[in-house]
């Protein structure tokens, strides 16, 4: 079998590497942490949907998507934490085909915390139409945890810390998309909604 | 079926700890994930050399060093951390290159690396702890201008160098790091005359434990 598109990000460095671009609605921060394990720390902006995302897009509009994985036959695995937990938060990683990982219109899948909607994480997929939920039974903490997506067509297999979650069947993504991780709120709060990831890695199955 | 790397260097269940691997290979050094620190100048490029990878040039003024590291991000943890890398030291007289972690760009603080340097016989563990530097352990393979695979392994209560899978020695008495740390490599003049130094590495890879 010839090797397909594979994709790994260790965050260990000086900063962002220059191909994983930040998405930003209003302005937020964001930096390699100096903490040991703290690989990558983003902090959305104080507004409602302010949200933050890295991701593959280069142009941070819609026509600068590069999307090079089957997001119905693929897996994303990221390492990451919710650094803290202000009740509008939201927190992805998946993978989508625009530069927003939130939106509902995307065809998507993810692993997510979204503290508004349930105290639980989340595996989410969309179909372009409709973007669903499932609760895993972890309830959602500030720290780091594995999270696995993986695509296989007719359904996707969410794995957390080495342990299949939940199994989505509804709402299948369908097309070409890009591995991202998101911070973002509902509506504003104090000082943003900060998460950090130290490994993601994507590929095609 | 495609496999995971994660599936294949954490065990079921564990949450992957910080790592870095990096393998010097390409046009430029990767400016995104490495600083560079210098004292008078110097350069870095890779080489146009096969096993090449990296090659560090200090500047030809008295006392010139040349380092990359990650400007302070320090990821790495003191207390169980492990860093390989193959590199030598490439210039023959008046010499020397370190690898390893460090606190500070200016290996002022704290430091655990292996020390190839032309003013001695064997290859060196050296460590550091605030500035104060340890008694440099000795370890049986002589320096010499080859590539070597370099493994430092580092707890709360020892530091370990292996050279090659072959030898190791150990430090478990005094002046271990105990601050957070980042990988660096270093290529420097010892005698104060005036030339420039090349060290080369192909390879590093640093993780928690």
């Amino acid at each position: 079998m010839a090797y397909k598109q594979h994709f790994i990000e260790w965050f260990s460095g000086k900063q962002l590497p220059s191909y994983l671009v930040n998405t930003l609605s209003g302005s937020a921060s964001h930096g390699m942490s100096d903490e040991i394990d703290g690989g990558f720390k983003t902090t959305c902006p104080n507004s409602t949907h302010g949200g933050i995302e890295i991701n593959f897009n280069s142009t941070n509009t819609n026509t600068g998507n590069i999307r090079q994985y089957d997001l119905s036959s693929s897996t994303v695995i990221g390492v990451v934490k919710k650094t803290d937990l202000p009740t509008t938060g939201w927190l992805g990683v998946g993978c989508a085909d625009n530069r927003n990982l939130g939106t509902d219109a995307a065809n998507n899948y993810s692993c997510k915390y979204h503290q508004s909607a349930s105290a639980y994480v989340q595996g989410r997929s969309g179909d372009g139409t409709n973007t669903t939920d499932i609760s895993s039974t972890l309830t959602m903490d500030t720290n780091f945890h594995s999270y696995k997506s993986e695509s296989l067509g007719a359904k996707i297999l969410y794995t957390m810390d080495g342990s299949l979650q939940v199994t989505k069947t509804t709402n299948m993504p369908t097309g070409k998309g890009n591995p991202s991780m998101r911070v973002g709120m509902n509506t504003a709060h104090s000082g943003g909604s900060t998460a950090q990831i130290r490994y993601m890695e994507a590929y095609n199955t | 079926m495609t496999k995971s790397i994660y599936d294949q260097l954490n065990a079921s269940g564990t949450v992957a700890k910080q790592r870095v691997v990096e393998t010097f290979s390409g046009s430029i050094l990767d400016t995104d994930r490495w600083n560079t620190t210098f004292n008078g100048n110097g350069t870095t490029a890779m080489a146009d050399e096969v096993d090449g990878g990296l090659k560090l040039t200090s500047s030809d003024n008295a006392s010139g060093a040349y380092m990359i590291n990650f400007n302070d991000k320090r990821q790495y943890s003191n207390s169980g951390c492990e860093c390989i890398f193959v590199g030598k030291r490439t210039t023959t007289t008046n010499a020397q290159m370190l690898g390893g972690f460090s606190s500070s760009t200016a290996l002022t603080g704290d430091v655990i690396a292996v020390k190839d340097f032309t003013g001695n016989t064997y290859k060196q563990l050296v460590y550091a702890k605030n500035g104060s530097w340890g008694t440099a352990i000795n370890t049986t393979v002589a320096i010499d201008v080859n590539f070597h695979n370099h493994k430092i392994t580092l707890s709360s209560s020892s530091g370990t160098l292996s050279i090659d899978g072959l030898t190791a020695v150990t430090n478990s008495s005094d002046n271990l790091p105990d601050s957070a740390l980042q990988p660096f490599f270093y290529s420097g003049e010892t005698s104060g005359a005036s030339a420039s130094i090349i060290s080369q590495i192909r390879y590093m890879e640093c993780y928690n434990t």
